[in-house]
């Protein structure tokens, strides 16, 4: 039997953003407005929130399906500065519950929903627009500084 | 759509697996006939990893 907790925990994520929506960075998702995103699984074993639903329930141990986060804001401002114009980078915050795999260094989760998130590069506007449609915290920034520990290059 | 790192590269390997049944959902709501008078700060709960 897995551990039970009852508040949801936070994790990093980078989206691509395009006209006030969110999108994942490797499968294009898009992150719903006001409700949470599941995670299903694709056939073949390589999956995606968006993936064909029928393998299994994800997140799955033996799989490499489910919402991914990372635990540290330094990795997830990594991936977001490989997201190159005209694409706008976004860096935030995800809540995450349900089935839960940690790992080393980030989460794969069942449920998601934005928490707050920092855009780069835009104006004001699109953040409110943002904002306005998740119904989070949206501000404009800038990336910092990189990551301490290097993740594998693109 | 140029595809980035391998997601379980970012991520490294499992370390374990629990489960998430929160009392209220972290989802944002607010009155659908007018959604962009909805308040745009949800309720906060203090950030927490389980141990």
């Amino acid at each position: 039997m897995s551990e039970l907790y009852l508040e949801p925990i936070l994790g990093w994520r980078a989206w691509k953003v395009e006209h006030g929506r969110l999108y994942s960075t490797v499968f294009g998702t898009l992150w719903p407005e006001r409700h949470r995103l599941e995670a299903t699984c694709g056939l073949g074993g390589r999956s995606s929130p968006g993936g064909l639903r029928g393998v299994h329930e994800a997140p799955s141990a033996g799989c490499q399906c489910g919402i991914y986060a990372l635990k540290a804001p330094e990795d997830a401002e990594y991936l977001a500065r490989q997201i190159t114009p005209p694409d706008v980078p976004a860096v935030g915050r995800v809540s995450l519950w349900g089935r839960v795999i940690e790992t080393e260094r980030g989460y794969r989760a069942q449920y998601a929903y934005v928490y707050d998130v920092m855009l780069v590069g835009v104006t004001g506007e699109e953040a409110q627009t943002v904002r306005n449609r998740y119904a989070i915290d949206a501000s404009v920034g800038s990336l910092g500084q990189p990551p301490s520990v290097l993740l594998p290059a693109a | 759509m140029r595809r980035l790192p391998t997601q379980q590269a970012e991520i490294g390997d499992p370390v374990r697996e629990f489960e998430i049944d929160p009392v209220e959902e972290p989802v944002p709501s607010f009155p659908e006939e007018d959604p962009a008078e909805a308040p745009a700060t949800p309720s906060r709960e203090p950030e927490r990893v389980p141990a």
